[in-house]
């Protein structure tokens, strides 16, 4: 039995050898994509493919990236890897990381020092309930969805995220937003419909897109009757618990002063869609 | 560029005879529910080492021919495919 074990050993040797020898030259490789490929388990090393940019893996069953992947990598895709559990690591270079549906359970801090990633995309992801805390500016990140997550708190440091455009929460368990969120300086979309929040605070200042429907603990929106910039109008669709009078009797004195103002139509539509309720 | 119905069955050895091929596309023949493209159970056997570019809707083997050395290839595109490994060894 013994004698068994150890030739299974040498034999698993010998074939990861002969592995490494086929991917020996594998230096013009740009351009990996293995995705909706469900029973790929596992890749082979990818220290040889230095020059690999971008790697999609989405839907497969792989368990880990492999630490040597070229850590200039710029795009990996990994939505649906449902195995993956740990946040991807030693990507320096990486711009876009798309990480929807997968088991990770924690994003690591050193993320702010990720100063070209663009878009991080981790939407659907359950078992993740926080999200580190931001020290330093972070210049880069645009695009930041954590829709359907297991988060059930914005750290107040988000405000350091001075380029961001659009954060995703639907779906959360977020109760309440950090007051800092006006500070968000370049946040134009805030989805939050469907999460259990109570009350909005001051919005930021160039928020044209923002999702409030089905929020069945919302009580108070007076504070976005200052925010005239909603182009999208709004829908309290399913907030029962609204205060409907206090934002009837903020928007008649709102469109007392604006009445020649674009942003009275805006207004009526927000009129429109209390009276449908 | 060649459009392509039905279903096509290919040797292992389909690519033996072309060493020079450095473009592979099939592509889009992984759009329906029904596989078009089918190998053998042994999967492929070759692939031309000079290939740039290799893109494979739906690629049915379970690895790449453990013979191909991509020395020369830029972009790989197997999406949708049956690979269980990308690579493997030659059995011993």
């Amino acid at each position: 039995m013994l004698q068994i074990m150890i030739r299974n050993m040498k034999l698993e040797v010998q074939l990861s050898n002969y592995a490494f020898f086929c991917w020996q030259d594998v230096g013009n490789l740009r351009k990996i994509d293995l995705s909706f490929s469900p029973y790929l388990t596992e890749l082979p090393d990818l220290s040889m493919a230095k020059n690999l940019q971008c790697l999609h893996l989405e839907q497969t069953s792989i368990k880990e990236v492999p630490q040597s992947v070229n850590r200039k990598l710029k795009l990996l895709y990994l939505s649906g890897c449902s195995k993956i559990t740990k946040f991807p690591g030693n990507l320096e270079y990486i711009e876009e990381l798309y990480l929807r549906g997968t088991a990770i359970e924690e994003v690591p801090s050193s993320i702010q020092f990720l100063t070209r990633l663009r878009d991080l995309d981790m939407s659907g992801c359950s078992k993740l309930e926080s999200f580190p805390e931001i020290t330093v500016p972070v210049k880069s990140l645009q695009n930041l969805n954590l829709t359907k997550t297991g988060i059930k708190e914005i750290p107040s440091s988000f405000k350091h995220m001075i380029s961001l455009r659009s954060l995703g929460l639907d779906g959360t368990p977020i109760g309440e937003l950090p007051l800092s969120i006006k500070d968000m300086v370049s946040l134009t979309k805030l989805t939050l419909h469907g999460t259990p929040i109570k009350a909005l605070p001051e919005l930021p200042p160039l928020l044209v897109n923002l999702t409030t429907h089905d929020c069945a603990s919302l009580e108070t929106v007076a504070s976005i009757i200052n925010s005239g910039r909603l182009w999208h109008g709004l829908d309290f669709t399913n907030c029962f618990k609204l205060d409907q009078k206090q934002l009837v009797a903020a928007m008649h004195l709102k469109i007392q002063v604006s009445l020649l103002t674009p942003s009275f139509f805006l207004l009526s539509l927000l009129h429109h869609h209390i009276f449908e309720m | 560029m060649l459009w392509l119905s039905g279903q096509i069955h290919l040797k292992s050895d389909a690519f033996a005879m072309m060493d020079g091929l450095r473009f592979l596309s099939f592509y889009d023949v992984h759009s329906t529910k029904e596989d078009k493209m089918h190998l053998p159970p042994t999967g492929l056997e070759y692939l031309p080492n000079k290939l740039r570019y290799l893109r494979w809707y739906g690629f049915p083997s379970k690895s790449l021919p453990p013979s191909f050395r991509a020395e020369h290839l830029v972009e790989l595109d197997l999406r949708g495919s049956k690979l269980v490994k990308l690579w493997t060894g030659v059995k011993v």
